[in-house]
């Protein structure tokens, strides 16, 4: 048996999937960019013991999602799920989202390695804070490189 | 008389099968002296070189970078760099990192030392140690920071690792950006390493090649480097961070520094 379906509806299905596909592309890529086991020396007389795993998957269009999961080989391990929609409302102190079964929460001291779009520099008490709607991050160096761990 | 004739036969057969088997004997153990004296000519040149580099008072060097990065299916990807490097050693470093992304910048004028990323212009300083070989171990065991090319500052310091050297060979002649070279090659535990010395007066380091051996892929770290021994004399002040109004100081994370 076929599916049959009239042809302003089977373009339309066509279009919808291209649309897709075209919009999860640059996700996959980013995703694919994010996740790398590093770990090449890069001196013969010393080696910095780093085991870093580093997996940032971040969609700026509307929801946010963050994984950051670090293994250091101090015996440190953070594994923080993060998924914000940012069309959530903040009631009653909780964020909620609109999508049914996206969680919703921001944990303070997530640490992430991008920041969302549309964020603003505040400086308070000489410290210097990314305001990112109602999240405020605070840049950090982590090793050779910036990161953002979330404060408020 | 069969009987004797066959003895004599089995006695021949005998002798000549045992100076066959301390032929060989005698030529792996030439083999290994061979290899002994290579591994001494390898490491001498090593030291050589090492000496050499401690023995610049001053000196600026480019170092174009390529190195692997292993995606998680395994598939290498050699990701290129670029880094300028000036030091009046043992206390002034000055070094600029950079790729199509990002750059970054190390300061080192004796007293402290500074990570700068001029975009979007973050900085983190902390008090140094005396020389650039106590930076290097103070800003990776304390703070997680490589500082790029530690090797040029660490051979011939006491932080040298060549010790761990196990074997060591001489490739050959090579020209590295047409200057010729001593090629060799060096075997340890975890990584295996290929160097190419400059021929003649001046034993420089022109290419540098490691393969991580731990790791499954093997991603290697490619390093071909351009030397100037005479560089015109910097102040202090060049090799101080001095932050601009749009720069922000910044914390290295807090774990680090609790270590």
């Amino acid at each position: 048996m076929t599916l049959t379906l009239n042809k302003p509806l089977q373009f339309f299905v066509f279009l919808l999937s291209v649309f897709m596909l075209l919009a999860l592309m640059p996700q996959q890529a980013d995703a694919r960019r994010g996740n790398k086991k590093g770990g090449t020396r890069t001196s013969v007389n010393h080696s910095s013991n780093k085991n870093r795993n580093v997996n940032v998957n971040s969609n700026k269009s509307s929801n946010t999602n963050v994984n950051v999961n670090r293994n250091k080989n101090t015996n440190r391990n953070v594994n923080v799920d993060v998924d914000v929609d940012r069309r959530g409302r903040r009631r009653g102190g909780v964020w909620t989202g609109v999508a049914v079964g996206v969680s919703t929460a921001i944990v303070v001291g997530t640490i992430v390695s991008t920041l969302p779009t549309g964020c603003t520099t505040i400086i308070q008490n000489g410290i210097s804070y990314q305001q990112c709607g109602t999240v405020r991050y605070q840049p950090q160096y982590s090793g050779n490189n910036v990161t953002y761990i979330v404060v408020k | 008389m069969k009987k004797k004739i066959i003895t004599s036969l089995f006695l021949l057969l005998g002798l000549s099968f045992s100076s066959m088997s301390m032929a060989n004997e005698k030529k792996s153990s030439s083999e290994k002296e061979l290899a002994l004296s290579e591994m001494s000519l390898a490491i001498q040149a090593l030291n050589n070189m090492s000496g050499h580099l401690r023995s610049l008072d001053r000196f600026s060097v480019h170092a174009d970078i390529y190195v692997d990065e292993v995606l998680e299916n395994g598939q290498k990807i050699q990701q290129t760099r670029s880094i300028s490097a000036s030091a009046n050693p043992p206390s002034m470093l000055m070094v600029k990192a950079s790729n199509i992304n990002t750059s970054r910048e190390f300061y080192y004028d004796g007293d402290n030392f500074t990570i700068y990323t001029p975009q979007p212009g973050f900085y983190a300083t902390f008090k140094a140690p005396e020389t650039i070989g106590k930076l290097i171990r103070k800003a990776t065991d304390d703070f997680d920071i490589d500082i790029p090319l530690s090797d040029i500052f660490l051979w011939g310091s006491k932080n040298d690792n060549s010790s761990e050297i196990l074997e060591a060979t001489l490739i050959g002649v090579e020209l590295v950006n047409g200057v010729s070279c001593n090629h060799f090659a060096f075997r340890q535990k975890d990584i295996d390493w290929q160097i190419c010395i400059q021929r003649g007066e001046l034993p420089l380091p022109l290419k540098l090649v490691i393969t991580t051996k731990l790791e499954e892929a093997q991603p290697q770290y490619v390093a071909l480097f351009k030397w100037d021994t005479s560089p015109i004399l910097k102040n202090k002040q060049y090799y101080t961070f001095i932050p601009d109004e749009n720069d922000h100081k910044i914390d290295f994370q807090t774990n680090k520094k609790n270590k």
